[in-house]
């Protein structure tokens, strides 16, 4: 298949056959009608599904950070609220999006190239073609767009659940009081930060599911090429992250 | 349910724009459900002041900053902040930097006006009062350090012509301290030789100070007695001193009615008419005695004189 093989080339015709994807589906977000349905069921599978996941994630994310932020301080000199200035930036500006990214990338990515390298190697997205469906429309256009709406709300749920659970632990441990870690949080915070944490969900979720997506479209090789396909795409996916939260964080702080 | 997923995403939609405006206002220290309104002032050091820093109202957070800006025309910094609707900050308020960046927090402190001015609208300008006690020490205390420097420096030139004056025999110094020695050599001495003569002053003194004692402890009852005759005295003198006193009083009263011409007495000091009638009376018996030594048949003619001698 002349698709299977362009796969295997060189990593600049990859980029150019991503980006040639990508233009693609821009194409096909007029032809709302086409993926309408879709995306509301890609919507609830990317996002609200994974509000638990995240959610547990982000809270033991916070609670942690509290409690080792609480263990290194050890100086007398420091006002424990500083515990606070620390564990609340740290959720708003890396932990928030990163843990939610990479629990995406394993959780929505894999799924995604999945469903879409079986849809492949069982021909069933040759069959949309020949039904005369745009297949990219169709199939990328709303798991797309439902990453990159969904995953900014899964962002603010984590950073909510992730302070409180910060709190929670700063209270119930005994380590500084709610008022105090309020205090502290206040003290440092900056409007920007949200807005931050908020660009780089949309850029992560951009990333995994376009990557994804790309990957299980340009699936082949049988069942195990799924399986490559699936394992790929969730470690690309937590590498571009990590490269973008990079990039981003040069470029916007 | 035909809208089921439609409904899941439109939730968490809403769900997650509120968390967020009301966290972002939460953390911005702004009240979320009241407004607030922003005021202006400015520093010419901001000292590390940052936006979110708090701002405090004799101690209690009102609000928070949002900007800070370097105004170079000026040559000030510009500091923006918020604080709580309803909160009312009369004219000729001013503000302060509390705080300080190296052990954590700057605050911007609000001192406030007098509360007859009229309350800032939103936007106002406040002017700041530098204040920034530990700058201040700061600023001064290589001045400090410089003077104590000078000092110490002072004392030990001090101390080592002392020195060198106690160690030159030629010195004044030196020659005093000699002197002192000696005074104090003859003084053991002549307090040596004439040990026994104090000694035998320091015991009729003792003597003297027992006998003294001794006569005060036998003569207690008479002394007593002396002492309550004084007494008596003393008070008898007091009665006699009170009614001196009622008596000058009383002349004081009459000689005053005297003075206003009241009463015989004041009269007669004061009425000038009864000396006259005695003075014409006196130059009338003048004339008549006079007329008498004249002639005095003509007044003795009818008494018979003759007859009498």
């Amino acid at each position: 298949m002349a698709v299977s093989s362009l796969a295997i080339t060189t990593p600049i015709r990859n980029l150019g056959l991503y980006v040639l994807l990508l233009v693609k589906a821009f194409g096909s977000l007029g032809e709302f009608s086409l993926y309408r349905k879709n995306l509301f069921t890609q919507m609830v599978r990317t996002g609200i599904d994974s509000i638990p996941i995240v959610a547990l994630a982000a809270g033991f994310s916070g609670a942690v950070t509290t409690v080792q932020t609480a263990y290194q301080l050890v100086t007398p000199f420091i006002p424990k609220s500083i515990i606070g200035s620390i564990v609340a930036p740290s959720l708003i500006l890396e932990l928030g999006a990163v843990v939610t990214g990479f629990i995406l990338a394993g959780r929505v990515g894999a799924r995604i190239a999945a469903e879409l390298g079986t849809m492949r190697v069982t021909e069933q997205i040759d069959a949309l073609e020949a039904m005369g469906l745009n297949s990219v429309g169709y199939l990328i256009v709303p798991r797309v767009l439902a990453g990159v709406i969904m995953f900014p709300i899964l962002y603010v749920f984590a950073c909510f659940v992730g302070i409180g659970g910060g709190i929670l632990v700063a209270q119930i441990g005994g380590y500084l009081s709610i008022g105090e870690f309020v205090k502290g949080a206040r003290e440092f915070f900056q409007p920007f930060d949200p807005i931050f944490g908020i660009i780089k969900s949309v850029v992560f979720g951009f990333a995994i599911t376009t990557i994804s997506c790309y990957k299980g479209y340009f699936t082949g090789g049988g069942a195990e090429g799924v399986g490559k396909a699936t394992t790929e795409a969730a470690v690309m996916s937590c590498v571009y992250i990590l490269l973008a939260d990079l990039l981003l964080a040069v470029l916007l702080l | 349910m035909k809208y089921g997923n439609e409904l899941k995403v439109g939730t968490a939609v809403i769900l997650s724009l509120i968390i967020l405006f009301f966290g972002i206002r939460y953390f911005q220290d702004v009240p979320l459900f009241s407004g607030s309104y922003e005021l202006h002032t400015a520093f010419s050091n901001a000292d590390g002041l940052v936006n979110g820093n708090p701002v405090r109202i004799n101690g209690v957070p009102v609000g928070s900053v949002d900007r800070v800006r370097l105004n170079t025309e000026q040559q000030r910094v510009d500091v923006y902040f918020h604080v709580e609707n309803g909160l009312r900050i009369p004219e000729g308020s001013t503000t302060k930097l509390a705080g300080l960046a190296a052990f954590g927090t700057v605050m911007l402190d609000i001192t406030l006006g007098p509360p007859g001015n009229p309350p800032l609208e939103a936007g106002g300008f406040l002017s700041s009062s530098s204040s920034d006690a530990l700058g201040d020490i700061m600023s001064q205390a290589p001045q400090l350090v410089g003077r104590v420097d000078t000092l110490l420096t002072g004392a030990t030139s001090t101390l080592g012509e002392v020195e060198g004056l106690l160690a030159n025999p030629q010195s004044d110094l030196r020659q005093m301290l000699v002197a002192i020695e000696a005074s104090a050599a003859s003084l053991d001495r002549l307090l040596r030789m004439e040990q026994r003569r104090i000694a035998s002053t320091l015991e009729s003194v003792d003597t003297l100070a027992s006998s003294l004692s001794s006569f005060t402890q036998n003569n207690q009852d008479s002394l007593s007695l002396v002492v309550q005759n004084l007494n008596s005295t003393l008070t008898q003198l007091n009665t006699n001193l009170a009614t001196l006193e009622s008596t000058t009083a009383n002349l004081d009263v009459l000689l005053t009615k005297i003075n206003q011409g009241q009463g015989t007495l004041g009269l007669l000091v004061n009425d000038p008419g009864l000396y006259h009638r005695l003075d014409s009376t006196a130059a009338t018996l003048n004339g008549l005695l006079l007329d008498i030594q004249r002639d005095p048949k003509r007044y003795l003619k009818d008494l018979k004189l003759v007859d009498v001698f």
